[in-house]
């Protein structure tokens, strides 16, 4: 869990999280920044649901993110992005 | 069954495994009923199924939602849980109830892998080897976790008490049945299921499963799947905490996955 190193900026803690995901599928992406993450398939939504817990937890975000259409959150970018409206750290 | 475990989480240690063994051989020494009984998600694996199916609901099943399905669900959840739950499980109404468990039977198989912890499914092949009826009892719709519990633990589908609609013709209404299996709504599914007959040993992972856990008469296990640093604003982590404050003064045993 990445509470306890909330000073690594965001994406870092995201690619860190999205490669260990990846891994357990035995799937290595080498441009995982900008790769397509739900629509390419690379990713399902049994992910989804564990990304977005580790978002509120590890991002101190208390409203539910808008997840409902995976294909809005289908980059690395794109997930940064939904954070720091939320008001992510 | 599938192998599927789950990798790098803290696995039961050998005496909580003793422990384990000692609660089955007086089970097997009184003769009395052996029955033991699971909560799911966070418990039998590191997700949650019904939740992972609403969402592959909204990207494949064409329904007619709110604007935004899943907020809309997380903040009714977080007002009336028992409504919520309900509510995944009304939003397929009028749907055949064999295309629910089609779809749900997809959703599980493009979830690879199913993050089912390893020592909880040695757990539950030894009790399936020792005689023990399993029953898995969830806040989740029902049809969500039938397939995993079927495929990766051959628990078949009616072990598995969840949240779940009155079925008129072949077809899912929107009444839900009682009990809501959350909190009270657990235990009372279950003893309904066994007709009273209180298991040997339970498991569970939130607040919402202290009820489930305080029927076992013999063994009630504690896990805990979330890492306990993470902020008290987080919702599980937090319910999983809460249950570890009521259960830890009481000597329920704990397992940690992630410490």
């Amino acid at each position: 869990m990445p509470s306890d190193h909330s000073s690594v900026p965001i994406r870092t803690r995201l690619v860190e999280f999205l490669r260990a995901e990846l891994e357990k599928k035995n799937r290595k992406v080498p441009d995982l920044e900008t790769a397509s993450l739900f629509n390419s398939g690379l990713l399902d939504s049994l992910v989804a649901v564990r990304l977005v817990l580790f978002i509120e937890q590890g991002f101190g975000i208390t409203k539910a993110l808008n997840v409902s259409n995976l294909s809005s959150i289908d980059t690395i970018e794109e997930i940064e992005q939904r954070i720091k409206e939320a008001g992510g750290q | 069954m599938v192998s599927n475990a789950l990798e790098g989480v803290n696995e039961f240690s050998s005496a909580l495994w003793q422990d384990i063994e000692a609660c089955l051989a007086r089970t097997v020494k009184s003769g009395g009923p052996r029955i033991a009984v699971f909560d799911a998600d966070g418990t039998l694996w590191d997700d949650d199924a019904g939740e992972a199916f609403f969402l592959w609901q909204i990207a494949n099943c064409g329904f007619q939602f709110p604007s935004d399905p899943w907020v809309y669900y997380h903040e009714w959840k977080k007002r009336d849980p028992h409504g919520a739950y309900g509510w995944l499980a009304q939003i397929s109404k009028g749907i055949p109830i064999d295309t629910v468990r089609g779809w749900a039977e997809t959703c599980f198989a493009s979830h690879s892998p199913w993050p089912v912890f390893g020592s909880i499914r040695r757990l539950v092949e030894r009790l399936q080897q020792a005689g023990f009826e399993i029953y898995i009892v969830t806040a989740s719709v029902k049809w969500a976790v039938e397939p995993a519990a079927r495929h990766l633990l051959g628990i078949p589908a009616n072990r598995v008490l969840g949240i779940e609609t009155e079925i008129v013709d072949g077809r899912v209404t929107d009444r839900v049945l009682a009990p809501i299996t959350y909190r009270q709504g657990k235990a009372d599914a279950l003893l309904r299921a066994t007709s009273g007959v209180k298991p040997v040993f339970a498991a569970g992972n939130t607040l919402g499963d202290i009820a489930l856990l305080e029927t076992a008469v013999d063994f009630k296990l504690m896990i805990q799947s979330q890492s306990a640093i993470v902020p008290a604003h987080a919702g599980l982590a937090a319910d999983e905490k809460r249950l570890r404050e009521h259960g830890r003064p009481l000597g329920w045993r704990l397992h940690a996955f992630r410490s």
